[in-house]
């Protein structure tokens, strides 16, 4: 299965607009990663443990 | 061997002066300096010393990384820092007998993919000029890619050198994270950023991430793949346009015929691997420039500053639970290798598309360039496994990489492969050579 890309969205000329718009999506990002996923699980990482 | 090294950069010197003003591949040169450098690899020859590895091998530095003695731009408006001293990866170039030739172009402080700089000019493909370098190491594979240099340092935050390496037809390294070391280099995101090389053959890049990482040169990589067990990921070769999956999947049958198991694997979660990038990075970059944002932030391209800003509006509980999420995503990722020694992916999607294109087709629909480039590497750039690109053939006159991806460490194991795909394709070279 095909994983999709990021939808196209239209591009404001204004500056302001555009870092609003860039924080909605991070944020609609963010709310798709559930908290209670990661219970326990440490929240900063040093070297990746690879077996 | 001395006039031959002298001969390497005047040929470089002489390809720069030739091609820079189409192709914006270097922002700053110093030929009077890169000459007498040159003569200086060649004295110490003459001298019946050893000059190192790299003896004469001209070298595109990115224009992010100090190189004493010339500025580092960062590809911003203003933005400008004089070093003193050389970032050590540039030292240990020195040390091993590169000559620098300059600095190279890179979207605005290496905050982007498509090597497209408002502020510094765009930097142009040098198999078609009107087409998209890719970035954010654009100067640097664009300089390799024209003889503009043999060697470059580019880094990879989020397919930064593999995307350009691509797009340009030549061999880019994503070392395993901290690899490398990454001083003097203006940081991009801390816990994504990777430095690594760029050249026009995989010995050349084995030879300078040796030199980069400190260690002494290994051998030139071996073409053997028979025994090895490769995984082809579908889910990413599901989003290559015709041209780009019809190369790589005879680059794959060509190293099933070299004696390699090739066989389908899936890598899950991409689409919220992908989320968890964009949110690590955009809390870090935001971070990174925190120490004079607010002062220059009309300096900034718009894009990019968005990019940035929008990074002091999420709040640190969205970084840290990202974090989390990252460990899952590279928990799953080890999964999905267990039983292969590594994988297969595009480093791009599509061909390098015209530079003022804003969408790009994939897959019969109409997509953003950035993230159709970003596509197949942001979601793997959260993991500390090395990448290699590739070139893997040619395809309506343009170059087509392939990706290759393996465990933390495993990097003379990608080179194996890449050598033995290299082989199979042969030389390529853009038409203005």
């Amino acid at each position: 299965m095909a994983a999709s890309l990021a939808p196209v969205t239209p591009t404001p000329d204004d500056p302001d607009a555009l870092v609003a718009t860039e924080l909605a999506e991070l944020e609609a990002l963010a709310a798709g990663l559930p908290a209670d996923e990661v219970d326990g699980v440490p929240p900063v990482q040093g070297p990746q443990e690879w077996e | 061997m001395g006039v031959s090294a002298v001969d390497r950069v005047e040929a470089a010197i002489a390809a720069t002066e030739r091609l820079n003003p189409t192709l914006n591949a270097y922002l700053h040169v110093d030929f009077e300096r890169t000459r007498a450098e040159a003569a200086e690899v060649r004295a110490i020859e003459a001298a019946g010393a050893r000059p190192g590895p790299l003896a004469g091998m001209p070298v595109c530095v990115k224009d992010i990384v100090d190189v004493a003695g010339m500025p580092t731009t960062a590809g911003g408006a203003d933005w400008v820092r004089h070093p003193e001293e050389d970032a050590t990866v540039v030292a240990r170039l020195r040390a091993a007998g590169a000559v620098i030739v300059g600095k190279g172009n890179t979207n605005e402080f290496a905050c982007g993919i498509d090597g497209r700089n408002p502020h510094k000019g765009d930097c142009r493909n040098p198999w078609d000029p009107t087409r998209l370098s890719g970035g954010s190491s654009s100067g640097p594979a664009a300089a390799v890619a024209a003889g503009m240099a043999d060697g470059a340092i580019g880094s990879d935050t989020s397919g930064s050198i593999r995307v350009p390496a691509a797009l340009c037809g030549v061999v880019g390294i994503r070392p395993t994270r901290e690899l490398v070391p990454a001083d003097g280099v203006v940081a991009l995101a801390w816990s994504l950023d990777a430095v690594g090389p760029l050249a026009r053959d995989v010995a050349g890049a084995a030879l300078l991430l040796d030199v980069l990482a400190g260690r002494p040169p290994a051998p030139a990589p071996r073409l053997a793949v028979d025994g090895l067990r490769l995984g082809v990921a579908t889910s990413l070769m599901g989003l290559a346009e015709e041209p780009v999956a019809d190369a790589l999947a005879e680059a794959a049958a060509g190293l099933r015929d070299a004696g390699a198991e090739i066989v389908d694997r899936e890598i899950p979660d991409l689409e919220r691997a992908t989320a968890i990038h964009r949110l690590v990075q955009a809390c870090e970059v935001a971070a990174a420039h925190a120490p004079w944002f607010e002062r220059q932030r009309d300096r900034y391209a718009p894009e990019v500053r968005a990019r940035i800003e929008a990074g002091y509006g999420l709040p640190a509980e969205a970084y840290l639970r990202a974090q989390r999420h990252r460990h899952l995503f590279t928990r799953a990722f080890a999964a999905a290798m267990d039983g292969v020694d590594a994988i297969l992916a595009p480093a791009s999607p599509v061909l390098a598309p015209p530079i003022a294109a804003e969408e790009t087709t994939v897959r019969g629909e109409r997509r953003p360039v950035r993230g159709a480039l970003l596509s197949c590497v942001a979601p793997l750039s959260q993991l500390d496994c090395p990448m290699v690109v590739v070139p893997a053939g040619v395809r309506e006159g343009l170059p087509v990489g392939l990706q290759l991806i393996g465990r933390p460490g495993s990097e003379a194991l990608l080179l194996r492969v890449a050598a033995a795909v290299e082989s199979n394709v042969g030389p390529i070279r853009p038409p203005v050579l």
